[in-house]
């Protein structure tokens, strides 16, 4: 697990990157990027660091931030310009998505919490959610 | 640059068998005094005992001969194997130059250090000589050196060959020494007097003569140049 | 822009004597990637590298690096010129000073940048006139990793750079290898560390006993290689699994383990369809795949 912070333009970014886990490093900076577009951290024409800079600050080769970037660029989440770097172009968050990205972070809150009540660590609840993620046709019947 | 490494890590021992030589041979010059007062030798008799006396006790003494060649196997030692036994084989070897480039100023700085070395004798007996009231020829002393120089530089190829030969830090200068010490035996066998074998005689009579035996020096330089030529061979297909 | 690696083998051999320290090694490298070279003491990486470099001559087989061949004297030393090269061992020149050392190295490099040198002089803290012998040993890393970084090289290649480092120095290296990188280096570079390899490679090469036996770009590494563990009501089916993907199979009493590059639905399947009453699927860590494979070789019947 790598945790970096970054300030991007008054903004704060906390990557966490799961080295690990059975996802590609540039599929979880996806991911986490969008994240921050969704919710609202980052914002319609927010400046991201740069592909070198943030692959020192993450220390991740700097092939992965640009697969990131790229890929983002084709789901036209960022604009790539040259010579100044990588934009967000996000269609204004609605604010029903907004308000669903938040009522689901509730719903999964409460979840969580009720596994834990059950004695759950978090390190089972988390493999629980990753391989049913990762596996869903996968079943689990245990003898 | 390689130059200069080679320079660096030989001048410390370079130095000492300058100084070691050079006091050696200068003891030995002021020594006279006292050497003629114990055999009674006064006047003209001392003055023109003088040569016999540099010829016997340095230029054809096997203690001194047998000092200079060790001190000239002392240079010849490192290169490549050695560097491998401390170690720094793998930065030098790294560097961009084809591996013979590697050679060559260790063998061009050795020789050059020989030839000071044998040149030493001769200048510490020239410098010195007037201060106990004497003179040497330079002639004589010219002819000593060159001598000197050819054969060092064997005994030099010598230890160079040895040491790409023989791992580790210490082997290839025993190797050496005992090689010399074995041809100096062989050399005084009645039966091969004849050949040209006896290094030593040719380090001590050349003064008499005053005549370089410019044959023989050749041969010797000849199988300094066989050696150098077998070592750097050993040494270009080696895998470090 | 040639698609041709920047380190080509072909069947690449190195015998000494009886033993073989290489065995027909075919191993490409790409250029602007960071490419990790994984395998245990002796499974033949610090030969294959001396090999690369001119230092040891191949047994049979031929390379080329940076479209240079290895065989040839000329081009060996074209090579030397355009990698920088940090041994395992960390080879100095001990009687030098710090400056001395530089000051030489400095003088063989048309690539050598002075402002890289000064800035890793002052992140180091390297004393100038300290001799060589003198210094600790992580010291002597950085120095080494110095006369490698101050360049700009085509290739670098590290053997073990990590090792005698403390923590913070090991992110400062893997900083200095993410930005070489980025500047158009090709970074090769062996390492125990297999949590370093994971960080920053984007492609892993795992040789054992002078052969490779994986060579995967981490994503599709991270993404497809799965470890599927099954267990069985009664004594688990020996015999090969006939499903495309299975890298590694033990069996242990009633469990099979299984190690797949691919494919882990259908071989879960299969598995299921012989009989299994019970199957995980995990996301294979690279040190999962390091043992599995490295070990997995030695008997697939544990």
């Amino acid at each position: 697990m790598l945790c970096s912070l970054y300030t991007i333009t008054g903004t704060v970014m906390l990557f966490r990157i799961n080295h690990s886990a059975g996802q590609p490093i540039y599929l979880q900076l996806m991911q986490q990027i969008r994240h921050a577009i969704e919710t609202g951290v980052l914002r319609h024409g927010d400046l991201l660091p740069g592909i070198r800079t943030l692959a020192e600050e993450l220390g991740v080769s700097h092939n992965t931030v640009a697969k990131a970037y790229s890929e983002l660029e084709h789901a036209g989440a960022l604009e790539l310009r040259h010579g100044s770097g990588a934009y967000v172009t996000a269609k204004r968050p609605t604010r029903s998505r907004t308000e669903k990205m938040r009522m689901a972070q509730d719903r999964i809150s409460s979840l969580v919490a009720a596994l834990q009540s059950e004695g759950f660590s978090e390190e089972e609840i988390r493999r629980l959610f990753e391989a049913h993620l990762l596996h869903p046709t996968a079943s689990k019947e245990m003898v | 640059m390689l130059w200069l490494r080679s320079w660096r890590e030989t001048r410390t021992r370079f130095w000492l068998c300058g100084v070691a030589l050079g006091g050696n041979c200068a003891g030995l010059v002021f020594y006279y005094n006292l050497f003629c007062r114990k055999r009674g030798l006064l006047g003209g008799a001392r003055l023109n005992y003088y040569p016999e006396y540099i010829r016997g006790e340095i230029f054809g003494s096997s203690a001194v001969q047998s000092f200079f060649v060790l001190l000239v196997v002392l240079l010849g030692t490192g290169g490549l194997l050695h560097e491998r036994a401390i170690r720094t084989a793998g930065f030098t070897l790294a560097l961009p130059v084809p591996r013979w480039r590697l050679f060559v100023p260790q063998i061009g700085v050795g020789l050059l250090q020989t030839a000071v070395l044998a040149l030493i004798p001769v200048l510490v007996i020239v410098a010195l000589s007037p201060s106990v009231g004497l003179a040497y020829p330079l002639a004589h002393a010219t002819s000593f050196a060159l001598a000197w120089s050819v054969c060092g530089s064997a005994g030099f190829a010598l230890a160079f060959l040895s040491s790409a030969i023989f791992e580790g830090e210490y082997v290839a200068p025993v190797v050496s020494v005992i090689v010399i010490a074995a041809v100096s035996y062989v050399s005084d066998i009645e039966a091969l007097k004849g050949m040209s074998l006896d290094i030593q005689a040719i380090m001590s009579n050349s003064g008499r003569i005053a005549v370089s035996p410019w044959g023989k020096l050749s041969v010797i330089a000849a199988a300094a140049l066989l050696m150098f030529w077998i070592a750097t061979g050993c040494l270009y297909r080696r895998d470090f | 822009m040639s698609d041709e690696g920047v380190i080509e083998t072909v069947e690449l051999t190195k015998r000494f004597g009886r033993e073989t320290a290489v065995a027909a090694l075919n191993l490409t490298v790409k250029a602007h990637q960071i490419t990790g070279f994984l395998g245990r003491n002796g499974a033949g990486k610090s030969t294959t590298i001396k090999m690369l470099l001119g230092m040891t001559r191949p047994t049979t087989g031929s390379a080329t690096v940076l479209g240079y061949r290895i065989d040839n004297e000329r081009d060996s030393c074209s090579i030397r010129r355009h990698v920088a090269y940090v041994a395992e061992d960390k080879p100095l020149y001990g009687y030098m000073t710090v400056a001395e050392l530089i000051r030489f190295t400095r003088s063989f490099y048309e690539d050598w940048r002075r402002d890289a040198e000064q800035r890793l002089l002052l992140q180091y803290n390297l004393p100038l006139d300290r001799k060589v012998k003198a210094l600790s040993k992580g010291m002597r890393t950085k120095l080494a990793l110095l006369l490698a970084l101050a360049r700009r090289p085509r290739l670098l290649i590290l053997d073990e750079p990590s090792e005698g480092l403390d923590p913070v120095s090991i992110e400062e290296l893997l900083q200095s290898m993410v930005v070489a990188a980025s500047e158009g280096t090709t970074v090769f570079f062996s390492s125990h560390q297999i949590a370093e390899v994971e960080r920053i490679a984007d492609r892993v090469c795992i040789v054992d006993r002078g052969r490779v036996v994986t060579d995967v770009a981490l994503d599709r590494l991270r993404e497809n290689y799965r470890r599927i563990t099954a267990g069985f009501p009664v004594a688990a089916p020996t015999g090969v699994l006939p499903v495309l993907g299975v890298e590694q199979m033990r069996v242990s009493g009633r469990q099979i383990t299984v190690l797949a590059s691919q494919g882990a639905d259908q071989i879960a399947e299969h598995l299921r369809s012989l009989g299994a009453v019970s199957i995980d699927v995990e996301p294979a860590t690279l040190r999962e795949v390091f043992l599995e494979t490295v070990q997995g070789a030695a008997g697939a019947v544990a």
